[in-house]
């Protein structure tokens, strides 16, 4: 298994975050501007979302969601970008949250993740868990794992991917359908709740 | 009827990764006729889209996120960020680049020791002045642009010159009226560029009129320059 990661920019992400648990004040001045991409996020995300959240309540996730990440930083490996891998403890908190303040502690009323616009991506994602997509990415193989970000995250086409990973594109595809075979009844869409099955 | 095969795998295969083109029909599964096709078939284009959603609801997350920061909006909670990281992630004190600088000092002295006794002949003596703290290749040109003199907000603080490679500044800000050994109303994070864009809610507390001080920190966190400008608010 190939635990480097593949691209320049994440190993200047892997190095970021080395440096900076290392004490390195250049890097802690660049991580720390990074990391204001959190609350950033969180409020893009709200705004997504309908503005379920108030500012008190965007201000606990912030800091849930900042502990969360700090725990996890010694871990980072460069396999998505920081603020790709930022995103997925974002999101995990802020639908945490919902749920838990919600009356139905199982599942989150799928309503709340209809973007606020109902543009068309919104009628393609309404009721898909996204974070359940960055579940199952995490349990991939990294390097299989890196195909499928670059080609749905970064909305690479397998030619790009190639060039970014520096494979041929022949391995790209086959890694793309590895993934995808590994993933198999992780992410079928659930009907929403009450709809026409 | 037909029974699968791995001749279909590998059509499933090409049917999904080989339709990037114009090429390939995408509404038809390969080998319609073997369930196991059409089932997979079925599952990954459910993959494909529950996919393609996460990376939509991504980039539109992480775009508006760099709109906000772009447009300066303060968002809640974004203080707790330098707050959150100051308490935990400490400069190191002595880099590698410090300890070898000291071995080094450490090393002259004793060879100066040793040459004042007689031990070491005098090495060839030079007349290139020794380097200034500052000038040669390390010159450092920084001046603080704005906000200068009279001015209607506390916007951006930016300043003219470039950090030398792993320096850092920080901005002090000090209530304009008191003296010299005040202690700063606020400072910034370390910054490695210009300018420095407190939010609105951050500033508004600061007295109306301000001294500002940009603190240059070298790799080994040391101050190596200070430089500082006043500067005047009119309207709140």
């Amino acid at each position: 298994m190939n635990q480097a990661p593949e691209t320049e920019s994440a190993r200047a992400d892997v190095r970021l975050v080395r440096d900076s648990l290392r004490g390195r004040r250049r890097a802690i001045a660049t991580l720390v501007e990074r990391m204001h991409c959190i609350p950033r996020m969180l409020s893009a995300k709200n705004r997504d979302l309908a503005h379920p959240l108030t500012a008190p309540e965007l201000e606990d996730l912030v800091q849930e969601t900042l502990m969360a990440v700090w725990r996890k930083l010694p871990t980072y490996d460069g396999r998505a970008r920081l603020e790709t891998w930022t995103y997925s403890f974002c999101l995990f908190e802020i639908l945490h949250y919902l749920r838990a303040r919600s009356r139905r502690p199982a599942h989150l009323s799928d309503a709340h993740l209809v973007p606020a616009n109902g543009t068309a991506s919104a009628d393609e994602s309404d009721h898909i868990d996204h974070e359940q997509v960055h579940a199952s990415l995490e349990r991939l193989e990294p390097a299989d794992a890196d195909v499928v970000r670059l080609k749905h995250f970064e909305d690479c086409t397998f030619r790009e991917v190639s060039q970014r990973l520096d494979l041929p594109v022949n391995t790209v595809k086959t890694r793309y359908y590895r993934a995808l075979e590994k993933m198999r009844g992780g992410l079928t869409p659930q009907p929403r709740p009450g709809a026409k099955v | 009827m037909s029974q699968h095969t791995d001749e279909h795998d590998r059509d499933l295969l090409d049917w999904l990764v080989g339709s990037e083109g114009a090429d390939g029909n995408r509404d038809a599964a390969p080998h319609a006729d073997c369930d196991t096709c059409r089932a997979r078939w079925e599952e990954l284009q459910d993959q494909e889209a529950a996919l393609k959603a996460a990376g939509t609801d991504l980039r539109r997350v992480v775009e508006r996120a760099e709109k906000l920061r772009d447009l300066d909006v303060g968002v809640p909670g974004e203080e707790h960020v330098e707050v959150f990281f100051a308490a935990r992630l400490k400069p190191e004190r002595f880099t590698v680049r410090l300890r070898a600088g000291l071995a080094a000092a450490a090393l002259l002295a004793i060879a100066a020791t040793l040459w004042l006794r007689g031990a070491v002949p005098p090495g060839p003596t030079t007349d290139r002045p020794s380097t200034d703290l500052l000038g040669g290749s390390e010159s450092v040109r920084i001046r603080p642009r704005s906000p200068v003199g009279s001015v209607p907000r506390y916007v951006a603080f930016a300043w003219d010159g470039t950090l030398p490679p792993e320096w850092t500044a920080t901005i002090h800000v000090f209530d304009g009226n008191s003296g010299a050994e005040s202690e700063p109303v606020d400072v910034s994070r370390p910054l490695l560029s210009s300018p420095w864009l407190p939010t609105h809610a951050r500033t508004s507390p600061w007295p109306d009129h301000i001294r500002w001080e940009i603190q240059l920190h070298d790799g080994s966190d040391r101050v190596r320059l200070t430089v500082s400008a006043s500067a005047s608010r009119s309207s709140h």
